[in-house]
This record gives C-alpha cells, sequence and structure tokens, in this order.
C-alpha cells in the first residue's frame, strides 16, 4: 500500500482492497508508521492531488458534438518522454490515480507502455475510450490499466442523442470485448434531459454485456457543448431533483454486481433528497467527492499546463512544476476559496462540505464566474424564494 | 527522502520503534473511497454504499482495515524536516529505502 501524510493524518492506497483511505494519525500510528516532519510543521498549503487527468492526445476522429475539449482528428499528440516526465511528476507530488484521456487515447500506439511506466512510478493507471476501433491489439494494450471505461450513453437513440451519431454498437462490443479479455470496464453514462428516463436501461444493458462499475455523469457546458445547446440538454429541475431516488433504485438492483458512482458535478443535485441530505457524514465517510477542482484533483492537457479540472481553463503552472507550484499558483486560489466559504445558499447546505459548492464550470456558463451552481435544486429555490432588487 | 520512484517498500516496519503495530480501527477511517474508477474528466464517487446496512458497511470497513494491516508499505511525498535533522522514524526509513 502508498502512504501519504497529511497534517490529520496520511492517505492510504491499498491494492487488495482497492480503496483510497483517509486514516487519522492515531490510524497512522496504528500502522506503525509516524507522519514525522509532516506532522510536525504547520503547514497550510494545499495538498497535492489525489488524482490527476492526464491529456495524453487531442487527436479524435469520433467528433461528438458535446466534445468537451474540442478534440479533432488532427490534434496533438505529445511525444512518449514528454508525457513520461508527466508521470515523474505526478509520481514526485504523492498522486495516487492517474486517468489517461484526451482526444481518444487508444490511439496512441505506446498507450500501453504510458500505462506501464505509470505503474512503475506507482502510479494507479486508468483510462476513458469511446471504444471505436478497438480491435485485438488494442485491448491487449488496455491490459496495463487498473480499469477502463467506455463512453456509452446508451443504445442507439440515447447515445445519438448525447453525442451526436450513434457510435452505441461499437461501444457495446468494446464492452462485451474487455470483459471476455478479463480486463476491469466500466461505462460513463451522461445524462441529458432525453436520456435520463433511459437510465435504467442503459445500465442493464451495459451490465448484460460485463461492464462491473457505472459512472453517471452531468452534461458540462464546455468545449463544444458550451452553446445554446447545453439549455436543452441539461437535466430538467425534476430529473435532477430525482437523482438521489434514482441511485437508490440502481444500487438496489445491481447490489454486488455492478458499482454505481457518480460525478462531482451531480453531487449538488443530492441536496433535493431529504434522507441524503440529513446524512452528510457518510456521504463524507464514503468519500463522496463534489467540486474538488484545484484541490484534491487536477487535470492536464496535452501542453503540459495543469487546470484545476478537465473542463476548466488552464492556468500558467506546467504539470512538471506541479510538487512545487500546486500551493501557489494564483489561479487555483478562487476555486478553493469558493469552496471554503462558499455564499447562501451554499453556506447553510448540510452537503456543502461534501459538495463544495457544485460546478464552476456550470456557473461560469451562467454567470460568468465562479458562483453557486444555478441547476442546483437549493439554488434554485433559493433563488425563486429571495427578494427581488426594486 | 522519496521512496516510491525506485520501487521500494517501507516492509520492515513491524522492526525498530514501530514494532507491534496494532489493527487499524473503522473508526480511524475518515474517509473510505472505494474502487479505482476510470473516468478522465470528472472525479467519480462510490454511491452504492450509502445505501447499504450497517453490517455490510461494516464488513467493508473491516475488510479495509484489514488489508492495510498487511499490505507492505511505500511511503510517497516525503518531506525533510525543516531543522534538517534526521528526526524521527518516518523521515528515517524513507532514507533507508
Amino acid at each position: 500500500m502508498i502512504v501519504r501524510f497529511e497534517r490529520w493524518g496520511a492517505w492510504v492506497k491499498t491494492e487488495t482492497v482497492p480503496a483510497l483511505v483517509a486514516l487519522d494519525r492515531d490510524g497512522v500510528r496504528a500502522l506503525g508508521l509516524d507522519g514525522g516532519a509532516v506532522w510536525r510543521e504547520e503547514s497550510h498549503e494545499a495538498s497535492p492531488p489525489i488524482e490527476v487527468h492526464l491529456a495524453v492526445t487531442s487527436r479524435c476522429g469520433a467528433g461528438c458534438e458535446g466534445c468537451y475539449l474540442d478534440a479533432k482528428a488532427d490534434g496533438v499528440e505529445p511525444p512518449k518522454a514528454t508525457i513520461e516526465r508527466a508521470l515523474d511528476a505526478l509520481a514526485e507530488a504523492g498522486v495516487f490515480t492517474v486517468a489517461f484521456g484526451g482526444g481518444e487515447p487508444t490511439l496512441r500506439d505506446d498507450l500501453g507502455a504510458l500505462a506501464e511506466a505509470a505503474r512503475a512510478r506507482g502510479l494507479a493507471p486508468v483510462v476513458t475510450t469511446s471504444g471505436l476501433g478497438l480491435g485485438p491489439r488494442k485491448i491487449e494494450q488496455l491490459r496495463a490499466f487498473a480499469q477502463v471505461n467506455v463512453s456509452y450513453d446508451g443504445a442507439a437513440e440515447a447515445y445519438e442523442n448525447v453525442r451526436g451519431f450513434d457510435g452505441s454498437a461499437a461501444a457495446e462490443t468494446a464492452i462485451a470485448k474487455l470483459a471476455a479479455a478479463g480486463i476491469k470496464v466500466g461505462v460513463n453514462v451522461v445524462l441529458t434531459r432525453k436520456t435520463f428516463a433511459m437510465t435504467k436501461a442503459t445500465i442493464r444493458r451495459a451490465a448484460s454485456l460485463g461492464a462491473t462499475e457505472v459512472q453517471l455523469l452531468r452534461y458540462k457546458p464546455q468545449g463544444r457543448a458550451r452553446s445554446l445547446d447545453y439549455l436543452a440538454k441539461r437535466l430538467s429541475a425534476p430529473q435532477a431533483g430525482s437523482l438521489g431516488a434514482l441511485l437508490r433504485e440502481l444500487a438496489a438492483e445491481h447490489e454486488g454486481r455492478l458499482t454505481v458512482r457518480i460525478d462531482c458535478a451531480l453531487v449538488p443535485f443530492l441536496s433535493a433528497d431529504p434522507e441524503l441530505a440529513a446524512r452528510p457524514k457518510d456521504l463524507q465517510r464514503w468519500g463522496v467527492l463534489g467540486c474538488e477542482a484545484g484541490e484534491k484533483l487536477g487535470a492536464t492537457r496535452v501542453d503540459g499546463r495543469v487546470a484545476p479540472c478537465s473542463f476548466t481553463a488552464v492556468t500558467a503552472l506546467h504539470v512538471e512544476q506541479l510538487a512545487s507550484g500546486w500551493s501557489r499558483e494564483p489561479s487555483l486560489a478562487p476555486f478553493r476559496a469558493y469552496a471554503a466559504a462558499p455564499p447562501e445558499p451554499c453556506a447553510s447546505c448540510t452537503l456543502r462540505d461534501v459538495c463544495k459548492g457544485g460546478c464552476k464550470v456550470v456557473s461560469d456558463y451562467a454567470t460568468g464566474g465562479i458562483g453557486p451552481d444555478p441547476e442546483c435544486p437549493r439554488v434554485r429555490a433559493h433563488a425563486t424564494s429571495a427578494p427581488h432588487a426594486p | 527522502m522519496f521512496s516510491r520512484r525506485n520501487g521500494a517498500a517501507l516492509d520492515d516496519r513491524r522492526e525498530g520503534p514501530f514494532a507491534n503495530p496494532r489493527d487499524v480501527t473503522p473508526d480511524q477511517c475518515l474517509i473510505v473511497r472505494l474502487g479505482h474508477g476510470a473516468n478522465c474528466s470528472s472525479v467519480g464517487s462510490v454511491v452504492d454504499t450509502l445505501f447499504v446496512g450497517a453490517t455490510v458497511g461494516g464488513a467493508i470497513l473491516a475488510a479495509v482495515c484489514a488489508a492495510m494491516k498487511h499490505e507492505p508499505v511505500t511511503v510517497v511525498r516525503q518531506r525533510p524536516a525543516k531543522d534538517s535533522t534526521v528526526a524521527d522514524g518516518a523521515d528515517k526509513k524513507s532514507e533507508s529505502t
């Protein structure tokens, strides 16, 4: 297991039971370890991220109409040595998980070697792929990853609604082939207004093909999705308010067979679920993370520039300076400051410490800056009830 | 100062000043994030554990605690003490690997 000391104890990444645990100081001492200098210092610098999303190419010919990075067929592919230096930097900073993305990562012929390079540095490599064009040779390259997720928004109509073309057959084939090859495979399901009602069917289909995990994703207004079309694709208020109930049903249906995840941007919607909103300690305990942009999460683009998350603008920080520059990069400060002290209605929300104020990408789209997530049910209710200035 | 990158591990923790480690207890686990996840754009969190009963939840926590007891340790991102004198066990151990 890998241990990274923190002021409050340590992050501990276990392998036999794949998990990342925040252990308090007594727990660390119980392991026979001591935080040494980290525990003695009075530093309040931001710790490095625990997870970094690494764009290994900006090439992708799929042309998804909502691509958040506006990836294109003639995109950039950094040399292998450049990616290896980035992996060195992530390892030096004490990052635990590196999520390879793009563009379409499987377009790289050296993808398997890069995953091995990540493992050699003690990082857990994972990857997301569209599954398009995934033949036997590429599948073999994916064996080096701890997990592979295939973008799968549902059968024909649902897939096409999210991406603008029907690639569902290729995605389904990829899921089945990966599972047959013994590779741990999950699916990423983007939720939109038209596809939300199909979510249960989509997950049943993915599970029948061999997927063991599903991650539900909020559609976000960035890249090619940063347009007026976003307003028609985003979840409706009733759909957002029913997310907690949907998760409860999915957990019951797939218990023990398929793990259900949600992305950070969906966490605000849990505030509409009275039962979950009353259990913030449980959400914290089970590691539910809201907006961790610039805190526990970081991202890098193909030019090596670091961003708070994959959807936000890049900073001046280069990944090769991550260990020394993460805590001091000024562009990250507003994200951290907002999460630490959000205004109402976030300030009095029971889920505040989990949610961290909702998705900043959505607030930036709607208001031009960091603010309360305008699609959060609690924020919607607050806006409706608040007195308006004359 | 930095122990993970060459593949070395601090697997000698049951000797010296940290002999006889105890079991980690579930209440010492402030946060437990299960699995790897594999999304490249946004951070994902397991939520089905929110709906399991106390027995299942307790079994998961017990399994994680047991894993911590038995797996060899590698410490990353070590920092030297500001006074730069060789300090306590953690620093000394990492230097030795």
